[in-house]
């Protein structure tokens, strides 16, 4: 969270109501925000010290894709497009101008933080290199894993499963492809495989508990610290 | 103007100049020919003994006749072909029609002499005037006479008599282009006939082409105007018909986007009436019950979802239904796709008491699509597990090694296998009352496999262990499992 405390974001709306509205749920979220009401090309002023612009379409004034055009032309800041629209030809068109991404109202209040936050989040994640989770740190190099500094022992498979959940701490990874990253593609194929490799893999790691079940899905290695899926 | 009326204006632009020419030219040669034969004729008088003397003992009343007495034809000389002086006539060659050698011209007289003196003044007072400028020592031509007329001026070796000047007649300016029978006609007629044989039944196709046009005009070109025929009108009515269909088909097509918007508005104003309603219903319990209503708050939360999730299905599915075009085909990440959209419902899961998860691949899984398709098939099929599901619903996004698959499940009761294709069916929302499903709006499935079969894709169902609903979208084939 304290990355994201002194992010401040642009929304550029012109709705009395909606404008002030989406201002207070960013403010809520813990995120700095600046609402610009009117439609026009903006200057170094507004972008001052901004994160991520957030773009209604249809403005009085100028319309938002011809904002975003300028705004290409000078400034690699992301932009989150709003629009009414429902409708390809004007998502893509947004995209190709050079928008990050687009939301279509209405919207819920928490997808629109979610949105704001994952966009601001991402640079953040892939500047991440080195997997370090709570008690437990693994070296890719070595191929192995430490809990509380000590050796896990875990085996080959047992590794590859918690690298690839460790990847993404908090985001749900499937079955399907934990099996097919871990598995032997010409071993018997058998389900609860995974199951029994996951199994040990947790008694391993016990007693942290990190890798949760998660319906219908497969697991996950719990976030700590935070961190968010 | 008609066809009839230009076809008559070009015949006569073309045909009069031609026959005023061939007239003119033979008029003129016809003319130059009398000329000669005169010339030949008066010369043959001036070498005749007596002739010329005539003129000279009474020049006053000097004719050209020749000398009375028996005719003696070794001492009179001819111009050959020409009839005897005191019947001489000028008249054309050709075909003798009587005796051989002789052709009555009608209206033709005997040729006449007129005597001038040295100075160029006439010797009789009747004479006509010698025009200016006629050389002294040669033959004259072309003289002033009217038509049929013609006259030559001759010197002399007389003082007194020193020009003469003959005059006889030629054809009339008309008469000596048109054959001397009427047989002329007869192929001038079979031409003409034949025109008009050719011409009317042309014609006659025409206005029947214009009177099937108009016809098939009236009936939204319905009608089809070929005649059957194998030539150029018979090509224009089948070009016609080919332009007609054409227009027909935009016709159609028009009217069929005009039904399809109207029942959208119908549709969409009738269908956001009723949780509009629901959503007063709930938001009056709020302000009067304040914080202390949660299912009014949960109900209104609901309904507000419902309206936009309703208006987007409507809009996707009066596009599917009219538009089987090509889509909006670009590139489309489906793990960001796949957020989005669980990203969306995540508030209305909480609401209902249903554990909304997801899991998608670590990067970008892209394919070409249309994105406001593929996003609403798959909201759909999220609204529906979340609706249904008891406690869990799950979303989960699989790359496969030639496309993916993308299974949304829940724990809800599942369907029976025999009834997904009357799910998929937009049947259950035709009748006449629109009534709103228990949980939902009817139309999510049947959006869903639309999309999914614009996107060559399929929509595979099948049970959940323990007891639920597992909606596959990905390659036809079966659950990828």
């Amino acid at each position: 969270m304290m990355a994201t405390m002194s992010r401040c974001v642009l929304v550029i709306e012109d709705d009395p109501a909606l404008g002030p509205q989406l201002v207070r749920h960013l403010v809520g979220a813990g995120l700095a925000a600046r609402l610009l009401a009117e439609g026009r090309p903006l200057d170094g002023e507004d972008l001052h010290d901004v994160d991520l612009v957030v773009l209604d379409l249809m403005l009085p004034g100028q319309h938002g894709f011809d904002i975003l055009r300028q705004l290409r032309a000078t400034s690699a800041v992301p932009v989150l497009v709003l629009s009414a629209r429902n409708d390809t030809a004007d998502k893509v068109r947004g995209l190709q101008l050079g928008a990050d991404d687009y939301m279509t109202k209405p919207f819920w209040p928490e997808e629109f933080v979610a949105r704001v936050q994952a966009r601001l989040r991402r640079p953040l994640l892939e500047r991440q290199a080195g997997i370090r989770i709570g008690p437990l740190e693994l070296d890719l190099d070595r191929r192995e894993a430490r809990l509380d500094g000590v050796s896990a022992g875990l085996t080959r498979v047992e590794f590859e499963l918690l690298a690839a959940l460790s990847e993404r701490p908090g985001a749900a990874v499937s079955r399907r492809a934990l099996a097919g990253r871990v598995l032997d593609p010409d071993g018997p194929g058998d389900p609860r495989t995974l199951d029994v490799h996951v199994s040990r893999l947790r008694k391993k790691l016990a007693p942290h508990g990190l890798i949760e079940t998660v319906w219908g899905i497969g697991y996950r290695l719990r976030a700590l610290d935070g961190e968010a899926p | 103007m008609t066809l009839r009326r230009r076809i008559a204006l070009v015949t006569a632009a073309v045909l009069l100049p031609t026959v005023l020419a061939i007239f003119a030219w033979d008029a003129h040669d016809r003319r130059r020919a009398a000329e000669q034969e005169l010339i030949t004729f008066t010369r043959g008088l001036l070498a005749m003994p007596g002739w010329i003397e005539g003129c000279e003992a009474d020049p006053a009343r000097w004719t050209g006749r020749r000398p009375t007495g028996p005719p003696d034809s070794a001492r009179r000389p001819r111009p050959p072909g020409s009839p005897a002086p005191s019947a001489a006539r000028l008249r054309r060659p050709g075909p003798a029609a009587g005796r051989p050698g002789f052709v009555p011209v009608p209206h033709s007289e005997p040729a006449r002499f007129f005597a001038y003196g040295a100075d160029g003044q006439p010797l009789r007072p009747d004479n006509p005037a010698l025009p200016a400028g006629l050389p002294d020592d040669a033959v004259a031509l072309d003289m002033p006479a009217r038509s049929g007329i013609v006259r030559i001026s001759l010197p002399t070796a007389s003082p007194i008599c020193a020009r003469i000047v003959g005059q006889g007649t030629t054809e009339p300016w008309l008469g000596g282009v048109l054959p001397a029978t009427h047989v002329w006609l007869v192929p001038v007629l079979a031409v003409v006939g034949a025109v008009l044989l050719a011409v009317g039944p042309v014609v006659r196709r025409i206005r029947r082409l214009t009177r099937a046009v108009q016809r098939s005009a009236d009936a939204d070109y319905a009608e089809s105007v070929a005649d059957g025929g194998r030539d150029e009108i018979g090509a224009l009515a089948r070009a016609f018909d080919a332009a007609a269909r054409q227009v027909r088909e935009q016709l159609e097509e028009t009217r069929s986007r005009e039904a399809a918007l109207r029942d959208y508005v119908a549709n969409t104003t009738h269908d956001v009436m009723i949780p509009l309603t629901v959503l007063r219903g709930h938001l009056a319990e709020l302000e009067a019950g304040g914080a202390a209503c949660p299912d009014a708050m949960r109900g209104a939360l609901r309904e507000a979802h419902y309206l936009g999730a309703l208006i987007h299905n409507l809009g996707v599915s009066a596009r599917l239904a009219t538009d089987d075009g090509p889509m909006h085909a670009n590139p489309v990440d489906l793990t960001a796709l796949v957020e989005r959209v669980v990203a969306r419902h995540r508030p209305v899961a909480r609401g209902e008491g249903v554990d909304l998860q997801v899991a998608v691949p670590p990067g970008p899984l892209t394919i070409d699509g249309d994105v406001t398709l593929l996003e609403q098939a798959v909201g759909n099929l999220v609204d529906n597990a979340i609706r249904y599901g008891r406690a869990h619903a799950a979303v989960v996004l699989d790359p496969l090694p030639a496309g993916f698959v993308l299974a949304v499940i829940d724990d809800g009761p599942g369907i029976e296998p025999d009834a997904v294709e009357a799910m998929l069916a937009r049947g259950g929302r035709a009748d006449a009352a629109r009534s709103r499903a228990p949980k939902g709006q009817g139309l999510g499935l049947y959006i869903a496999a639309r999309v999914a079969e614009r996107h060559g894709l399929a929509l595979n169902f099948g049970p959940v262990e323990g007891g639920g609903l597992r909606v596959e979208l990905g390659p036809s084939g079966g659950l990828a499992g």
